[in-house]
């Protein structure tokens, strides 16, 4: 699956947000290569989603500029595909209906993926079924199928491995390392096995910005007890216990 | 104390979303609205009082005995209007108040008593019925110097009344609650639709000459009617053990050949099929049986409710709209296309009798106003919403009745204006 942007990368330009005078945001500049995996972990509430809604235009930015090689937001949108964490689906739709739907949005769609993702997802029965039917595993699926089936040169995931059976946390894994050499994946995830085991770039949300860490599962672990936020709360755990 | 707790978060659950729309969240546009009521509701209640006052002025002209028979009808008729907004108050939370399913999972899933739990619904539910049923005692209440000057007297009648309009209401919702069927339901809220219909053209005047002949004191039927309605109240508040309260499904699948976004959010909810079906079958009836086309007329625009529940089903994936290029303005262009094919019955029927497009344009007003509706205050974000909506529109078929081409000309293009706005300010 080829596409024409393959040298193209999106840009973001001292970007801000504020929530009640809280910097969730703050002046951050960062460029998304168009190939590869990007993961961004952080503390919750440190503003990953809050990233990913402004890039995907779900809520406006304060300030700063995003930019994807001098297109206009219009053909910029037709190059992102976004899975939110939370499920903004229409849950009178079928799956299959929500698919055809959203690959019809999407110039570059590849509608042939489709039949090879439900086979890999054990999709078929529930394709046709109501997505209010779905339970929150499969509604994380039908948004993968429709992820993957777009073909966009970016895929914004936040959280899309949380709920999903062992077996296919595996096999999107491989899918999507696969897929990589072609388009990027910008990943939000908490899971250690993922960020250890995915080649990829590992960024961290903090302050409002995006700092890189490192992939080493034990490095990590290191570093945030390091934290005096950290020592801290293994202290309240040592009270909590005593006061038992 | 748990039956308190959970009272209380039903009724903060079902205000606390009244107000969420950004068009409704701004001060002003509240007072404006506050305002309108207020203003309505007292030209309402100084046109009552004043057609009281004329009715007081006949009364002084006729013999004691035809007074005392004037006074038991009257009071026998402020009993069976009780009677009957018991049953239509009940119809109304019936259908458009449920508990959202926050509060189902609130209730069910923390470990809350069973009797609580009951308690705590049937209060929320009598509670509710009891604020409707306060709007129409206020304006019933000059009323009562038709029938007593004696205020220990009238304050025993305006005690009564609430008495049977409880003890009835509960009645019905004990009826209800021995019902776990869906379709034993709409059977039940049709029969009973049926008998308040009869009995409101038929029985009731009978009853009360029946009760107005007999040389009973006003006192008696006073006293009868709220041992009545507190036997009544009791016997259904002990009996009632079940709730069903569970989670539902709120759609359902119907093929279509080339779906829309729009088009499958208005046609798969639950009330498209059960609206569709009644309409259907009444025009039906109207038509092969009683063979008058006129009521058919103003039965098709009824169809404009099942707009009243697009914003509901589509608040999810209207968040992803920007992202997916979903314009306001192609959503609005494409739910007015909608609308007129909607009400293409209308139209065409319109065109054939005398009525022309004044019909089409009460349809398609009607539509545009459960649309913005629907979108102000969807159902799943507070338990009240559905009630407030269906009252609305409830009102506004009404009111649009009494509107000329040129007066539903000028609300079609103010609501046309205001649905844009309100689906714009919506996916912002």
């Amino acid at each position: 699956m080829q596409t024409s942007l393959e040298n193209k990368s999106l840009y973001l330009s001292h970007l801000s947000k504020s929530y009640n005078n809280h910097k969730v945001i703050d002046d951050l500049s960062f460029t998304f290569n168009n190939i590869g995996i990007t993961v961004i972990v952080g503390l919750n509430g440190c503003g990953k989603t809050t990233l990913f809604n402004i890039i995907n235009d779900l809520i406006d930015k304060d300030e700063g500029v995003m930019s994807y090689e001098n297109m206009s937001d219009e053909e910029r949108k037709k190059e992102c595909f976004y899975i939110p964490s939370d499920f903004y689906l229409p849950e009178y739709m079928t799956g299959k209906e929500y698919v055809e739907f959203v690959l019809a949005r999407y110039p570059h769609s590849h509608k042939e993926s489709v039949s090879y993702l439900l086979t890999l997802l054990d999709f078929n029965e529930a394709y046709l079924k109501l997505i209010e039917t779905y339970s929150y595993g499969m509604k994380k699926k039908i948004q993968i199928i429709a992820a993957i089936a777009s073909n966009t040169q970016y895929v914004f995931a936040d959280e899309v491995f949380n709920g999903l059976d062992f077996e296919t946390v595996l096999l999107l894994e491989a899918l999507i390392q696969k897929l990589s050499r072609k388009r990027a994946f910008v990943l939000v995830t908490h899971e250690m096995y993922l960020i250890e085991n995915l080649q990829c770039e590992c960024y961290m949300m903090k302050k409002g910005k995006l700092c890189k860490v490192t992939q080493d599962k034990m490095m990590m672990i290191e570093e945030i007890k390091k934290e005096n936020e950290y020592k801290r709360k293994q202290e309240v755990i040592n009270e909590y216990i005593l006061s038992l | 104390m748990n039956t308190y707790f959970l009272y209380k978060f039903y009724f903060k659950d079902s205000f606390q979303g009244l107000f969420k729309h950004p068009l409704l969240k701004k001060k002003y546009i509240r007072y404006l609205i506050g305002l309108s009521l207020l203003i309505f509701y007292f030209f309402y209640f100084y046109m009552n009082v004043n057609q009281v006052n004329v009715l007081k002025n006949v009364a002084m002209s006729t013999s004691v005995n035809e007074l005392m028979i004037a006074k038991r009808q009257t009071l026998s008729s402020l009993y069976s209007i009780t009677f009957l907004l018991a049953g239509f108050i009940f119809l109304l939370l019936d259908s458009g108040v449920h508990l959202n399913m926050k509060s189902i999972y609130f209730t069910k899933a923390l470990p809350f008593r069973k009797k609580d739990i009951l308690n705590s619904e049937r209060l929320f539910f009598l509670s509710l019925s009891l604020i409707l049923f306060e709007l129409f005692v206020i304006i019933l209440i000059p009323a009562l110097v038709l029938i007593t000057n004696e205020i220990f007297t009238s304050m025993l009648i305006v005690i009564s009344i609430h008495v049977v309009f409880l003890g009835v209401f509960q009645t019905l919702r004990f009826i209800r609650s021995c019902l776990h069927k869906k379709w034993f339901i709409r059977v039940y809220q049709l029969l009973l639709l049926g008998s308040m219909y009869y009995y409101f053209v038929d029985y009731k005047y009978k009853i009360e000459s029946f009760i107005a002949d007999k040389p009973i004191s006003l006192l008696t039927i006073t006293i009868s009617a709220m041992i009545a309605g507190v036997v009544l109240f009791i016997l259904s508040w002990i009996m009632q053990k079940n709730l069903n309260l569970y989670m539902t499904s709120e759609y359902t699948h119907i093929s279509c050949i080339q779906p829309s976004l729009f088009l499958l959010a208005l046609l798969r909810t639950r009330f498209f099929k059960v609206t569709s079906f009644l309409i259907a079958s009444m025009a039906c009836y109207c038509y092969f049986v009683i063979k008058d086309i006129e009521i058919i007329n103003f039965l098709f625009p009824i169809l404009a409710l099942i707009f009243l529940y697009y914003g509901n089903t589509t608040m999810s994936v209207r968040k992803m709209f920007p992202h997916y290029r979903i314009s306001s303005l192609y959503e609005f262009i494409s739910l007015l296309l909608i609308i007129c094919i909607v009400e293409m019955p209308s139209l065409v029927l319109g065109l054939t009798t005398h009525h022309g497009l004044m019909v089409f344009l009460y349809g398609i007003n009607l539509s545009l106003s459960a649309l913005i509706l629907g979108i102000l205050l969807p159902k799943s974000i507070s338990n009240m919403n559905e009630l407030i909506t269906s009252t609305v529109m409830i009102l506004l078929i009404i009111i649009y009745l009494f509107g000329n081409i040129y007066v539903l000309c000028t609300i079609f293009i103010i609501l046309m204006m205001v649905t844009y706005l309100t689906i714009k300010e919506a996916t912002r």
